[in-house]
């Protein structure tokens, strides 16, 4: 492998000035004569001595004359002193000697000629080294430094003015030994750059390039290519030639080459805003420090061999050292003169990497800018590029700490208005409205902020906080400083919609008519129509509404909000009864929706009305097409997913069903953030469930559990890799779900069982938290119940399973006698989850805990709230009734009490737990009060009424297993 | 024209690229090679017959030898993320140089090789071997700028055995402080980013991590490393959707390599997850501080 890879090591000495020939003669010149050393020798007995002038030959077995041998040895003694002298740079002393031979001998000598052409080559006396090596060629075509003297002979030709010679005798080498193609190649190529030919330059150097970049010669080609290309302006280009030297070049002695050409093509790039090129490039380039470093370390070099030119480190004539030196001179002095190096640097590597959405990185560049180069005067500008990369990455509390450092070390920043403005829009961002408003309110205050836009800002987030008043107020201050303000459209509409929300309909009919009398071509003016309309609805002005909505339709088919407009059609059109118009309405809205809450409004209509008209290949198709603009979102893509499935089932495609759902489930299986998994999973779980007769044993015909288990398994089951926790968990519950949809209640419990057994918070998805949460809880586990209530709060606030979290939380802290910290809880759980399937128990549990904290009148209000809510009769009533009963026992007002204990016995029958409490307490009640009979109001004693309820109570079967009923008979047996 | 040529010029052997022998002769590198430590010639006889013969060290004069392909190699097989075929690499290069350590021209490059090999067993995390091979290293004559790097290779040893990450951080910096290299930087963040990453401070160690390819993009060796520890240290935060971006650059950048592998596994684990920490309150986030450290 070693001797595949390609060197050349006579380009060695060429870096930083890169094509002067100094860089590439005495390196060659030295390795040609390397095998003349040992050849000298054999010289003297293979032929040299036929060709001593005056010597005549010797038959080969006759002892050699000894005057030829004195001359064969004089010969020898002088092309050793040559090429000595050569050695030590002394070319004309060399010369001389070369011509002492020339006189003794009758003929030209390979190893003479050689060191001849040489010497003149290395004195720059062209002609003459021409002709030494001319001479070489045509008399030892096959000499052992053939290739070397071509290269020379070409080289010296294009010194000598003669460039196309120079070029053939090149080219031929390069084609003939290609080990010396690159070298040849750049010696070309410089020539053309020179001669402004940079296209025949490209070509040559392009085909040097052709195999690979990995000798320093196809290196510096590559270099010279990056160079003249950057100078024709072909950036990409030069940009895909720094690449590929990239791997192999990391440094050696083209290092301020290449850091001088990644400079250059970086900034062209960046000027261009190819940020991944102008990146790549400027990745190549070397701190100020270390590259001058570098650079100095290399002149030393040169500036030590130019004190004995041949003899020092790097080889080359006093001349060319010279010019080498002035080039890496003028390198250094383009690294030094460049102010703020580092930092410009790191800056214009922060813009590329944040260009390129990589805001960790860009962070770290701007980041190390603020913190160590405090006199950069891009600083200002390096830390607004750390708040918006953290703002990017979503880092909202770094981001406003960074914003408030800011505006009070920059007051005069380029940036001081948009990071006012930031301040409050990075809690916007992230849902935290109250602090966003402070944001706004106090960004209001900061030097040369803009008012007119915080104003609006603050008035916009004031809105969504249904502060609706003071939203109008900051919009009216708003339109009174600023007549013409860029936002009066805005405010004008806004101020209308708060009244809207407001139900205050007739503010809001004469804002809108202002409104749309003030801006004929405002952007809200469809909008304005379409509440006008929506206003009439509600006011049962229901066919002039749908006039009105009809004729927008028309007026404006292709407004942004023409969506809406069409839901409320279909609405109009579902009242009157005429479904086939509702749906058409519907659909058109599903096609015109340009926000997610129309769409899914739409989506959910028309969902209904196709099912109800059993419409299963349309209602396919809409979520198809839905599927097919929302694949980026995966939640939504498997909501389209479980749509088509439950549609191609109705058109008896269970199979492809099955299949679609297992395609979509497995994939995804792993991440808890997707809650759809699971709705899917219960989906599949219902079609792979068979339809079994159950034998008079209670056993089943058909496929068992566990065949109907594995199958299930084998279709969810993702790729290894992705076999995470998460994963495992979904299985497990899938498992659970199937056993339960297949009747098999042990075995479904057992596997939930093994869930809350096993599961960690952080592998479950919101659904898994709120049920293992809820199970653990149950069970007591308030540690594990904790952990998976605490994360769903925390990661999984808008999941429909979220209200589970504060619920749960409560109830801990309610059994930890933590009445505060529960009441807490409950409240956010009523506030934030307002249409939640637990919104009762967070009631409940609020009137229980006001109770504890001996707050009897808003518990008791609270109680004959939940107990009159008709959605919520059932054991909620019973309960509170009970409650209710329980407030006034507790202050001793048991007359008030019986009713309530009454009516839970008497009219909630169905909850055993609440009606053996009540019992109990009903005839504690009368013991309590203990009134003598006053007919005909009160027939019976107080005592007597009790005993009469307890033996009632005893009396039924149904209450046995309840644990007042010990209680009952001990107080019984007492009256 | 030389585009003719072009298909043969690399695999011939390289020019300069020979041993001399004390008598002032060549032997150039295709007419010898290693072999169990030898150095075996080949002589060509009459026609095409060859002989082979064992070239006693004593009778070079001097290694003539660019510098080491392997290390050029090496590099450029770690830029791609193949740090086993780079130990490889490195491994033939070291054994090769070994046999001329002692000749003029040969002890540079096994010295710089060998040591290169060291750093890629190193950053390879084979630890066992990478101590096995530092008596050896310690026995050479070094440069000052090969004695810093083996300071680097030494606090990389403590930093995996030591648990005084005070201690190490220090010498970390005072390293920093006085070199403006880039290789040993982003060595010496390589290792900073470790430690932090093992005193749980993952934002740090990714912050370290990432200094290597923002800063020290000539480094190509340790880029591809550097970006996988970035990306795990982006899981560690539960910032899994950056972690997947991370991941998936590895990918397409590498691809083929053993990094791309591992990234592609390592993404499969948290795809489609969502950052957590944005989410996170400060007090939860100091909760799950706190009880991380416990």
């Amino acid at each position: 492998m070693l001797r595949k890879i390609q060197f050349n090591p006579t380009a060695a000495g060429s870096q930083g000035l890169p094509f002067a020939k100094v860089s590439r003669k005495v390196p060659e010149v030295k390795g040609w004569l390397k095998p003349a050393i040992a050849l000298a020798w054999v010289l003297a007995v293979s032929g040299m001595e036929h060709a001593v002038a005056q010597a005549p030959a010797p038959a080969p077995a006759e002892p050699t004359a000894p005057s030829a041998l004195n001359m064969e040895q004089e010969v020898e003694s002088l092309y050793t002193e040559a090429f000595n002298q050569f050695q030590d740079g002394k070319y004309q002393e060399a010369l001389s000697k070369i011509n002492t031979i020339k006189e003794k001998v009758s003929r030209p000598f390979e190893k003479v000629v050689f060191v001849e052409g040489a010497c003149y080559f290395n004195l720059n006396d062209f002609p003459k080294a021409i002709s030494a090596l001319e001479l070489y060629i045509e008399k030892f075509p096959d000499g052992e430094s053939l290739n070397p003297v071509r290269m020379a002979l070409g080289r010296s030709y294009i010194a000598n003015k003669e460039p196309e010679k120079g070029v053939e005798i090149l080219k031929k080498v390069a084609a003939e030994a290609p080990e010396f193609m690159a070298e040849a190649g750049v010696v070309i190529a410089e020539l053309y750059r020179k001669s402004d030919k940079q296209d025949e330059a490209l070509q040559i150097l392009e085909t040097v390039l052709a195999g690979g970049i990995q000798s320093p010669a196809a290196i510096q080609a590559a270099m010279l290519s990056a160079d003249i290309l950057v100078a024709k302006g072909e950036v990409d280009k030069a940009s895909s030639m720094m690449e590929r030297v990239r791997g192999v070049a990391s440094g050696g002695e083209n290092v301020a080459q290449m850091n001088n050409i990644s400079l250059k093509l970086g900034d062209q790039m960046l000027e261009r805003k190819s940020y991944r090129e102008a990146l790549a490039a400027y990745q190549m380039v070397r701190r100020q420090s270390e590259i001058s470093r570098m650079q100095k370390e290399r002149m030393a070099m040169i500036e030590a061999s130019l004190a004995s030119p041949g003899k020092g480190p790097i080889p080359g004539s006093k001349e060319e050292l010279s010019a080498r030196l002035d080039t890496e001179k003028l390198l250094l002095e383009e690294i030094e003169k460049r102010p703020d190096y580092d930092a410009s640097l790191y800056y214009r590597l922060g813009r590329c990497y944040f260009e390129m959405g990589r805001f960790w990185e860009s962070l770290l560049a701007f980041e190390v800018i603020v913190n160590e180069f405090k006199t950069f005067p891009q600083r200002d500008r390096a830390l607004f590029g750390m708040i918006i990369a953290n703002g990017q990455l979503k880092r909202v509390k770094e981001a406003r700490a960074l914003c408030e450092t800011y505006i009070n070390d920059f007051p005069d920043g380029a940036n001081l208005g948009e990071v006012s403005e930031m301040f409050g829009m990075l809690a916007y961002n992230t849902g935290d409205l109250p602090g966003a408003e402070q944001a706004f309110d106090k960004a209001l205050g900061f030097p040369k902020a803009d008012k007119e836009r915080l104003l609006f800002l603050r008035a916009t987030v004031l809105f969504e906080l249904q502060r609706f008043e003071d939203a109008r107020t900051c919009l009216e201050l708003l339109l009174n400083a600023n007549a013409a303000s860029a936002y009066k459209d805005d405010a004008q509409y806004r101020i209308a919609l708060s009244y809207f929300y407001q139900n205050d309909f007739k503010s809001v009919t004469t804002t809108l008519r202002k409104y749309l009398a003030d801006n004929p071509r405002g952007q809200y003016i469809i909008d304005a129509k379409y509440r006008l309309a929506f206003i009439k609805f509600q006011g049962r002005e229901v066919e002039e509404a749908m006039k009105d909505l009809e004729a927008l339709v028309e007026e404006a088919p292709n407004d942004p909000n023409i969506g809406q407009v069409y839901a409320l059609l279909g609405d109009g059109y579902n009242q009157r009864q005429q479904f086939d118009k509702g749906l058409e309405a519907f659909a058109n809205a599903v096609s015109k929706a340009k926000t997610d809450d129309v769409l899914n409004y739409a989506m959910d209509n028309a969902t209904d009305l196709y099912a109800s008209e059993s419409k299963w290949t349309e209602l396919g198709n809409m979520w198809q097409r839905y599927y097919e603009t929302h694949k980026e979102d995966e939640q939504q893509a498997l909501k389209a997913i479980f749509w088509i499935s439950r549609a191609r089932v109705r058109e008896n495609k269970t199979e492809e069903a099955v299949k679609l759902l297992a395609e979509a489930i497995a994939p995804k299986i792993s991440n808890g953030a997707n809650e759809q998994v699971e709705v899917l999973l219960q989906q599949l779980c219902s079609l792979l469930s068979p339809k079994r007769r159950r034998n008079a044993d209670g056993s089943f015909e058909g496929p068992t559990f566990e065949d109907k288990e594995k199958e299930l398994e084998t279709l969810i089951k993702p790729e290894e890799a992705a076999m995470n926790g998460t994963a495992q968990m979904r299985i497990l519950f899938g498992r659970a779900w199937l056993a339960r949809v297949m009747k098999e209640p042990d075995k479904a419990e057992k596997l939930f069982a093994i869930i809350v057994e096993v599961a960690k918070p952080e592998d479950l998805s919101p659904l898994l938290l709120a049920t293992v949460g809820d199970n653990a809880r149950t069970k007591g586990d308030l540690e594990k119940s904790a952990a998976c209530y605490e994360r769903l709060r925390r990661l999984f606030p808008d999941s429909e399973f979220a209200d589970a979290a504060p619920v749960g939380l409560a109830e801990i802290a309610f059994t930890k006698e933590e009445f505060e910290k529960a009441l807490e809880l409950f409240n956010e759980a009523i506030e934030n989850y307002a249409a939640s399937s637990k919104l009762l128990d967070a009631n409940l549990g609020k009137a229980k805990t006001l109770v504890a904290l001996k707050k009897r009148d808003e518990a008791k209000a609270l109680f004959e709230q939940i107990a009159n809510t008709r959605e919520w009769r059932g054991e909620a009533t019973a309960i509170s009734l009970y409650m209710l009963g329980e407030i006034e026992y507790s202050v001793k007002d048991y007359a008030r009490a019986i009713p309530y204990f009454q009516r839970v016995f008497i009219a909630h029958q169905k909850w055993k737990p609440w009606v053996a409490k009540a019992y109990l307490q009903c005839a504690r009640s009368f013991v309590a009060l203990n009134r003598a009979a006053a007919p005909p109001e009160r027939e019976y004693s107080d005592r007597e009424a009790a005993k009469v309820f307890l033996i009632q109570m005893t009396k039924r079967t149904d209450l046995e297993d309840q644990p007042e009923m010990k209680e009952a008979r001990q107080l019984l047996s007492t009256l | 024209m030389v585009c003719c040529a072009a298909g043969l010029a690399f695999v011939s052997p390289a020019v300069g690229q020979a041993i001399i022998l004390k008598d002032g002769s060549r032997v150039a590198a295709e007419d010898f090679k290693i072999e169990g430590g030898k150095i075996i010639r080949t002589i060509k006889l009459q026609g095409t017959n060859t002989a082979t013969t064992v070239l006693a060290p004593a009778n070079i004069a001097e290694l003539e030898w660019p510098y080491s392909a392997e290390v050029v190699e090496g590099r450029s097989l770690l830029s791609q993320g193949r740090t086993e075929e780079a130990i490889v690499v490195l491994k033939t290069g070291k054994d090769f140089f070994e046999v001329f350590k002692d000749i003029k021209g040969g002890g540079t490059l096994y010295r710089d090789t060998f040591l290169t090999y060291v750093e890629t067993l190193a950053q390879g995390g084979k630890f066992e071997e990478t101590v096995g091979m530092m008596s050896q290293l310690q026995k050479l004559t070094l440069s000052k700028e090969q004695e810093v790097r083996m300071k680097v290779l030494k606090l990389n040893i403590e930093r995996q055995t030591s648990s005084d990450y005070v201690s190490i951080v220090a010498q970390a910096d005072n390293i920093l402080a006085d070199t403006d290299d880039s290789a040993i930087s982003a060595a010496v963040w390589s290792i900073i980013g470790d430690v932090h990453d093992k005193k749980k401070d993952y934002e740090k160690a990714l912050m370290a991590y990432l200094r290597i390819p923002v800063f020290f993009g000539t480094q190509m060796q340790r880029v591809p490393e550097a970006e996988m520890n970035a990306a795990r240290m982006l899981v560690k935060m539960r910032r899994f959707e950056d972690a997947q971006a991370f991941f998936t650059r590895l990918i397409e950048t590498y691809p083929g390599s053993a990094i791309a592998e591992t990234a592609a596994k390592e993404k499969a684990s948290i795809n489609g997850m969502k950052n957590e920490d944005a989410a996170m309150p400060a007090k939860a986030e100091e909760d799950d501080k706190k009880a991380s450290q416990s």
